[in-house]
């Protein structure tokens, strides 16, 4: 009885797996050209969760740092937007970034709300202690007045809460069982991203994206669990289930860039764990489509941002810790 | 003569098994996986008053106020 709905799940990924042969999987090896650790204020970048890039600005949001750097397309310092605190416009815990139009939403880990800017100056915070579910850590957006963010409880991974009325949120998305009510919010987390009229859900722990309409309803679910670069992932992924508070990354972030979602990956062999390898899916058509792969090289990479020209990504490990640029040089994609 | 010979056997065996052990001989060579010699770890306070940790040899973190990750593991409180 345990294991039944662990069982289905894996039937479930069996179905929807439809991937085409890895061999079939162009793969492009980028050299980054830009390193930057340090800031003017003589600072340094320590540990970037979220990078998001608007109208030639690129956002880091650091939670050790507390607070959100601002750079401009050539990687140039511009400014720091809050600081330090709990109270409104202060920043504790900066997690995800989202912005539009020079509006910049941060949500605070420490705080547990979105502290809302426009044009860096502060203009009100959004609390979320009164939304039920556990805030994944995973990427949200807004659009038409409602924030759309994975809260997981045990009724749904994907909430929508309007910014003038949070107490009228609603809740959907596909919500996996596992062992136990712990195991099971866990390993339910995920980012989600506007897509044209569409939310894209991608999961942290399972290899998933999920395609749904802005009311709720599912309308496509994508499992690249059958990619020979994850195999290995995914068998100590589900060793690691008789555990209840532990679960490994499949998918360290995610960005998406016109039609585009860039997933960085989590993945191992038996030499070690990386996260240096971004794999490119389409979203263009009906059906979501892996189109290639790209290897950032050494490193352990903790976030991305991608634009016309580069892919921007936060190198964090032992050895070194900086934002890098990866100028793509004209591939397209 | 039996008993010089004897306790020339023993030191031989004694010197030979300290090779062994000293060079680590039958020691898996996976377990000397942290070739670069870097490690790390993190810790978070959990609301309860307990706390999570972990140790990698590539990225900790400490993903919210609930959850590390070492390595792409995460462990929440």
């Amino acid at each position: 009885m345990r294991y039944r709905n662990v069982l289905f799940f894996f039937k479930v990924f069996l179905f929807f797996s439809c991937l085409p042969a890895e061999k079939d999987i162009a793969e492009i090896h980028l050299v980054d050209d830009l390193r930057l650790a340090q800031l003017p204020d003589s600072s340094y970048l320590i540990r970037v969760s979220s990078i998001f890039i608007d109208q030639g600005k690129i956002y880091l949001a650091d939670p050790e740092l507390n607070n959100v750097v601002v750079l401009d397309e050539n990687g140039v310092f511009v400014q720091n937007i809050g600081q330090l605190g709990r109270g409104p416009g202060e920043l504790l815990w900066p997690g995800q970034l989202y912005s539009k139009n020079d509006t910049l939403f941060v949500f605070s880990g420490g705080k547990n709300a979105i502290d809302i800017f426009s044009n860096s100056q502060f203009v009100r915070t959004i609390p979320f202690s009164d939304v039920n579910g556990m805030y994944s850590g995973g990427r949200f957006f807004v659009d038409s007045g409602k924030v759309f963010i994975s809260m997981v409880d045990l009724n749904g991974s994907i909430s929508v809460i309007p910014v003038n009325n949070i107490n009228q949120n609603l809740s959907f998305g596909q919500f996996i069982r596992f062992s136990t009510d712990k195991q099971s919010i866990i390993q339910n987390h995920r980012s989600v991203f506007l897509h044209g009229n569409t939310v894209i859900s991608v999961s942290f722990f399972q290899p998933i994206i999920e395609r749904y309409s802005k009311d709720g309803n599912l309308l496509e679910m994508f499992s690249y669990e059958n990619l020979e670069l994850i195999s290995h992932r995914i068998q100590n992924a589900r060793a690691q289930l008789a555990t209840e508070n532990v679960a490994l990354c499949i998918a360290a972030d995610a960005y998406i860039y016109n039609d585009i979602l860039y997933v960085l990956l989590c993945h191992s062999d038996d030499e070690g764990v990386y996260s240096s390898t971004i794999l490119l899916f389409d979203l263009s058509g009906e059906k979501i489509e892996v189109r290639k792969k790209i290897d950032l090289g050494q490193g352990w990479f903790t976030a991305i941002g991608v634009t016309e020209e580069n892919i921007w990504a936060f190198r964090s490990d032992a050895q070194d810790r900086y934002l890098a640029r990866f100028p793509l040089k004209g591939h397209k994609f | 003569m039996k008993t010089i010979r004897k306790s020339f056997l023993l030191l031989a065996f004694a010197a030979g098994a300290m090779f062994v052990i000293g060079n680590n001989v039958f020691a898996d060579p996976t377990v000397i996986s942290n070739e670069s010699g870097y490690s790390c770890s993190v810790s978070v306070i959990c609301s309860d008053g307990g706390s999570v940790s972990c140790t990698g040899t590539n990225n900790c973190s400490r993903w919210s106020p609930h959850w590390v990750s070492c390595d792409g593991k995460y462990t929440y409180c």
